[in-house]
This record gives C-alpha cells, structure tokens and sequence, in this order.
C-alpha cells in the first residue's frame, strides 16, 4: 500500500512537472496567447521574453511576431513580466526608455483591457499577446504553452 | 532653429488628422528635468556655481515614425538653460533600414554607440544621478553624443540564451570638450572665454561597440571604441576605447566602465567609474558612485598644476521615483582635482597667481527629472 501511494505520489508529481509552464501562468494569473495563424502551440521563456523585448521578430517557426502589452498599472502584466521577462513592470519600462531615447526600438501597443487584447490578438495576424488566467477568449485567438 | 523645425514638424504630423490615414503613425517622447546646484569655494562644476544656480533646466523630444514595416525614421531635439545662456542640439535624426532581422542600417546623425550611456547622455530616468560620471562622460573627449555617416546595428541570438548586440559605423563625430585647462596651459588668453566647453569635429570616423548579454537577466559585458582624424590643422588622430560592464535587476543596478583616449602629439587621458543603487523600497533609491580621470597633455609636465590634470570623486545620492517618469534626486559631490571644477575662465589666472586654486570642492545638487 505504502508503495503503491509513493508510486501514484511520484507519478503525480512527474505529471505536475511535466504540465509545469501552463499550471505555472495559471496559478501566476495570467495566459499567453496567439493569433490563431500561428502555426506554433508551445514557445519557451526565454524566447517569448525575446519577442515582448523586441529581441527577436519571430515566433519559433518563423512567423514575424506582434506583441502586444496590457497597460503597465495591470496585476496581470506584472505577473506576466516577472515571470516571463524576469523583471516587474517598472524595470521594463526603464529597458523601453533606454530604447526609445537611444532611437533604437518602440515598445509594443498597450490595450487597457484584456477584452482588448483578445480582439487585437484576434484581429492581428501574428500577435501574441497575454491576459487573465481566467479571461474569455474569442474565435481567431489560441493559448500558447510557455515551456521553462 | 533646425530643431525647432523637427519639433514643429513631428507635432503637427502627428496632430494632423491626415496622418493617421495617409502617412505613418508618428509616436512621441521626451525627457527632461530641472536641478538646482551649489558648489563650495569659487569653483564652478556641473552646472553648479559657488552663489548657487537655478537655471540648469532641459528638455528633449522625440518623435519615431514607421512609414513601412522595414523602415523607421528618428529624431530627437533638445533645449538646455544653464549659466552659460540657452543651448539647442539635435541629438540625432536618421533613418533605419531592416536589412534583415540581426541587420538593421542607419543612415543620418545617430546616438554614438559606445559604452552604457553614451546614446542616453541627458536622460535623468534610466541612471541614478542627475549627471553622468565625468571620469567617463565629462567634456575631455571620450565621446561624441553622435556620429554622422552611415551605421549597421543588430542583436545576435547565440547558444545557451546569450545573445550580442553589435554596432559598427563610419562618418565624422562632433564632441564637446571643456578647452579652458588646455588654454591655460598653453598659454591662450582666457578673459573671453565665453563657453567653457568648445566642439571639436572629428573626420573619417571607423568605430563600433560588441554587448554580450548573458543568461543571468541583466548581466552583460561589453566594449567599445573608434578611431578618427581632427579637424585641425594639425590633423592628429584620435584613438578611443572603452570596456563596460552592468548588471540590473528589480532593486540593484551596478554598473562599471573604463575609457582611454590618445591624441597624437596633443594629449592622453583614462577614466572610469563604479556605481551602485539600491531600491531600498519600491521609491526610495540610495545610491553611491567612484570615479577619476587623468589627463595629460604633451609638452606640459605633470608637476606644473598637477590639479588641473586630474579629477576624483564620490558621489552619494538619494532618489524619490514618484514613478519611472518621474524622479526627485539629492546629489551630494566630493570632487579633488580641477580637470572640471575650477573658477570661472576670467578668474583662474588671478586665482591660480594668488595660490587660491581650491583642488576640493563640494557639489550639492537637487530637483527632478523626468520622461514620457
């Protein structure tokens, strides 16, 4: 018995890390999420924080990417930048003056609301946007897995 | 006059009502700030002045339009208030053309590419003092704030998430530089001496910067330099180079850079600073900053006014961030040397024949700094 909980245990936890990105964004509140052309489903960390900094122009299979922000007072956009670009809001905002006034790169379009994220994703071929865990999402958008 | 048109010219496209439907969408920033500054003994340092001074106020603008997906048009005037009387500058206008996605060319006047802040040179929001550190940044001729020729920019996406971003550009460059020690020392009258800091033009300008980021969020290494011929008679060549490094983070920035510079037959100079900032809350910032320089002029031995050749100092700061537009800032100097604090140009003579030179002096400095 001992070894059959220590057995169904380890399973459980082998699954939890292996669902680990998506349950992460969720229970950080927020999810990543794409124009439905995209042909990508999964993305790592590293090369959406790539994508939202301008970094790199294209999703993982080659398609141009256009982020897209939530206003920088959202909770959402918080969780969003400390998870996935490793810095809160504030220090991100500081990284986009230093671009704007070297005349080097514009940060992305902020929307107010998530509703108006999802339309711009929906509208936007190749936007990628990220909004509450819990927000509606419209026909012509999908959510993008985040991989550690 | 010229910037004044680019300020005119970016409101009005971008308030047209045309613009919208007929030409690029035209985005709009700028910088400023104001700072009051008071220095101890008769010298008279960043703007500072010895009876204190109210004046030092700035502001810039900057306009950013995208007429296609592969090309981008950038301009950026400023407007400056000090002692010295008003002072207007481009700061750079050029267009940038995607080549491909790690090659991006610039063609125009362009922010100079070399070490960490050189392309944000007045820029109070994205530093911790209300002035750069002028072992690096002061007038002596490290660097231009722009190159006027034709560049390549881009990011490079290398193994294990490191990444390169690069710079590499020819053209001529213009640099402010603070000529009254030279005068002095070589001999020049200096009652007329208005300005306190001349612009010297370099030609045939081949330079370029290499920043390797690291997969540590906000560690990065870099270096810098480029290399040119003065416009003067004597046509010298001029050779700098520069070694960088930072790491930010949520509530720390660290940041370190050393410059060298060689003049053929004319002058040598090295600098470098450290500093550190901590958020000690979310507003409250503390800061601290070292640096030096030494310059050295040929034909002038270096016991002749060794004070005149050198600067050191240390700088502690306090910042309220109201927000990251907006910045109050208590700036406290401790400057030994008169590489760039000294008395007015029409009193050193006098103050230099009378012994009075003061080599310490004491910079206060306070008010706000702000960008959109």
């Amino acid at each position: 018995m001992r070894t059959l909980s220590r057995t169904v245990l380890a399973a459980a936890v082998v699954a939890a890390g292996l669902s680990v990105a998506p349950s992460l964004a969720r229970a950080q509140g927020y999810k990543v999420i794409v124009n439905a052309s995209v042909s990508d489903r999964a993305i790592s960390r590293s090369k959406l924080s790539r994508i939202f900094l301008k970094q790199d122009a294209n999703f993982p299979a080659g398609q141009p990417a256009a982020p897209v922000d939530l206003v920088a007072s959202s909770p959402v956009r918080e969780a969003f930048s400390k998870a996935v670009l490793g810095r809160g809001a504030g220090p991100v905002k500081t990284f986009w003056q230093q671009q704007v006034f070297a005349g080097r790169s514009s940060p992305p379009p902020q929307k107010p609301t998530d509703a108006e994220v999802v339309a711009f994703v929906s509208s936007t071929p190749g936007a990628v946007g990220y909004v509450a865990a819990d927000a509606a999402l419209s026909g012509g958008v999908k959510q993008l897995q985040v991989d550690p | 006059m010229r910037t004044s048109f680019v300020l005119v010219a970016a409101a009005l496209a971008a308030s047209s009502p045309l613009s919208a439907q007929d030409a690029a969408k035209i985005d709009l920033h700028g910088f400023g700030g104001w700072s009051y500054g008071r220095t101890s003994g008769d010298n008279v340092y960043l703007g500072g002045l010895p009876e204190g001074d109210y004046r030092l106020t700035q502001f810039a603008l900057n306009a950013v339009a995208q007429p296609t997906p592969t090309l981008r048009i950038n301009a950026q005037a400023e407007w400056m208030e000090t002692d010295d009387g008003s002072v207007e500058q481009l700061d750079f206008a050029f267009a940038e053309l995607k080549v491909s996605d790690n090659v991006h060319l610039r063609l125009g006047q362009v922010k100079q590419p070399f070490g960490i802040y050189t392309e944000l040179f007045n820029v109070g929001t994205v530093r911790p003092f209300f002035s750069l550190p002028q072992g690096v940044y002061g007038t002596v001729g490290f660097v231009g704030q722009s190159y006027k020729g034709l560049g390549i920019t881009g990011t490079q996406a290398l193994p294990h998430d490191w990444s390169a971003d690069y710079d590499l550009y020819a053209g001529g460059s213009d640099l402010e530089k603070s000529h009254v020690v030279e005068l002095y020392y070589h001999g020049d009258p200096l009652d007329e001496v208005g300005q306190e800091v001349e612009l010297q033009s370099t030609r045939n300008v081949v330079g370029g910067r290499l920043v390797l980021r690291t997969p540590l969020q906000g560690l990065s290494f870099g270096g810098s330099g480029y290399t040119g011929i003065l416009n003067e008679p004597a046509a010298n060549r001029r050779a700098v180079g520069g070694l960088q490094a930072e790491y930010v983070n949520d509530r720390l920035w660290l940041r370190s850079e050393l410059a060298a510079e060689h003049q053929d037959l004319d002058e040598d100079a090295a600098g470098y600073y450290a500093e550190a900032a901590y958020f000690v809350t979310p507003k409250w910032q503390t800061a601290l900053q070292y640096n030096g320089l030494w310059n050295r002029f040929r034909g002038v031995p270096k016991s002749h006014v060794p004070s005149l050749q050198e600067h050191h100092e240390t700088v502690a700061g306090l910042n309220y961030w109201w927000s990251r537009e907006f910045v109050i800032k208590l700036d406290v100097h401790a400057v030994d040397g008169n590489r760039f604090a000294l008395p007015h140009p029409e009193l050193l003579l006098a103050t230099l024949a009378a012994g009075q030179l003061k080599t310490h002096t004491t910079l206060v400095r306070f008010g706000g700094q702000f960008s959109f």
